[in-house]
């Protein structure tokens, strides 16, 4: 049984500048990947792709050994994408936005369990205040949230450190060392160098900018 | 997946419920388009009720088209679209859900003024009752193709004309179907069947186009 995310010859074109080609990446459960790369070099697209919300333009995505196009809701299923707003609902509350998450992933969560999450992170005196009201930090973490409250082996991440303070960034930095304890899988685009206690989990793929050269990860 | 069509219907109605402006800008839209129509060509009773049936289905179009405009915008805004499409739930039956609570928080409060604008445009009870039933019966088809034509043309600038133009021509048929059941009920012919189609051709919109409109994002995400 073949476990983990596979991705093979990757190219994707956008406005017909080829962003990526010939990728090669393998995450397996435990593994963690960092991608960086100047702005413009194409690592939103290519967490994109990965997620399955764009389709490559050549090349392939698998999931536990099946493609994506045939493994669709099951490999969404497994995913918890935060792209750089991450679909906070500006006009439901802190514990509402959670609740929405909720429904849509479609796993039980208990009072407590919610209290203790928003709890953690700092979030509990806004519980019933309206996320328009929250500052960018503040919306980040409760984005953050759903990545504890809904337990999901796969997570892609897009930049998101942006608007955290040092504690908080501390803070997830433990989160996702005890994700990938659990034998979980991280994939996420940062500027910020990311130190983990256990190195060797985490793997670096660098995007140069017009991407002539191909990767292999 | 009722339990989760519900819950998405119960999310939607709350946030339409506090972004007030989604509704009363149609509502008002409405009344206003109503009550041009005695200032524009003449006041005479006669003449008002000749036409208010299609006044009255005409200013429904527009302002339907109109709140249509601004469905999915905040989800567009916020990626909370994003979430929708990965959230691994069958996304037909959200986007079910999504129409269903727009045609509640955006047409029904139409249906609601609908009597009083009727009053004032002198449509007997009868007639009344036979136009809110022919609305009842056609708006959904009507929201249903609006949603599938910004559904495919959400990715797109200046969306807003374009699909006025791709929905309007498609919506006529069920104008028409809609004001032939009022000129039939004028004439005492049984309007019954034409009720029945109107209601079919929502339902029928209804349970087909989500799954249309989920292809069409999804695609539309590519873009």
């Amino acid at each position: 049984m073949n476990t983990g995310l596979r991705a093979r010859q990757l190219r994707y074109d956008r406005n017909s500048r080829t962003l990526f080609q010939g990728l090669m990446l393998e995450l397996k459960p435990g593994q963690g990947l960092l991608i960086c790369g100047p702005n413009g070099s194409g690592k939103t697209s290519l967490l994109r792709v990965l997620a399955g919300l764009i389709s490559p333009s050549e090349g392939c995505v698998q999931w536990q050994g099946q493609n994506l196009a045939q493994s669709r809701l099951t490999y969404h299923q497994a995913l918890h994408f935060l792209g750089h707003l991450s679909g906070v609902k500006n006009k439901l509350t802190v514990k509402e936005n959670l609740r929405y998450s909720q429904n849509l992933v479609d796993q039980p969560l208990r009072e407590t369990q919610l209290e203790s999450a928003l709890r953690t992170l700092r979030l509990l005196p806004q519980q019933d205040h309206l996320a328009q009201h929250l500052s960018a930090g503040q919306k980040r973490r409760l984005a953050l949230a759903r990545l504890l409250v809904f337990p999901k082996p796969l997570w892609i991440l897009d930049e998101p450190f942006t608007h955290l303070d040092p504690d908080c960034q501390a803070w997830f930095v433990e989160a996702l060392e005890a994700h990938l304890q659990k034998q979980g899988m991280v994939i996420l685009a940062s500027h910020q160098p990311l130190r983990l206690k256990q190195e060797e989990r985490l793997r670096l793929l660098t995007l140069p900018l017009g991407a002539e050269s191909e990767n292999h990860v | 997946m009722f339990k989760i069509f519900c819950s998405t219907l119960y999310y939607e109605l709350l946030l339409f419920f506090r972004d007030k402006k989604a509704v009363f800008f149609s509502l008002g839209f409405f009344i206003f388009v109503a009550l041009l129509f005695p200032i524009a060509l003449s006041p005479h009773p006669d003449l008002l009720k000749k036409f208010a049936p299609g006044i009255l289905w005409v200013a429904a179009l527009l302002s339907s088209l109109l709140a249509l405009e601004n469905w999915l915008s905040s989800d567009l805004e916020d990626q909370a679209l994003e979430q929708l499409l990965l959230c691994g739930l069958p996304l037909p039956w959200l986007i079910a859900a999504k129409m269903t609570a727009f045609w509640l928080a955006a047409v029904l409060p139409l249906l609601l003024a609908t009597p009083i604008l009727g009053l004032m445009l002198h449509l007997s009870a009868l007639d009344l009752s036979v136009l809110l039933l022919s609305l009842l019966a056609g708006t959904p088809a009507l929201i249903a193709i609006g949603a599938t034509c910004k559904a495919l043309t959400f990715s797109l600038p200046q969306q807003g004309t374009l699909l006025g133009l791709l929905v309007l021509p498609l919506t006529l048929p069920i104008l028409i179907m809609g004001i032939n059941t009022l000129i039939e009920s004028e004439l005492a012919l049984p309007v019954g069947g034409n009720l029945a189609f109107l209601g079919g051709l929502s339902l029928l919109c209804f349970c087909l186009l989500p799954a249309a409109i989920a292809s069409a994002l999804r695609w539309g995400m590519e873009a």
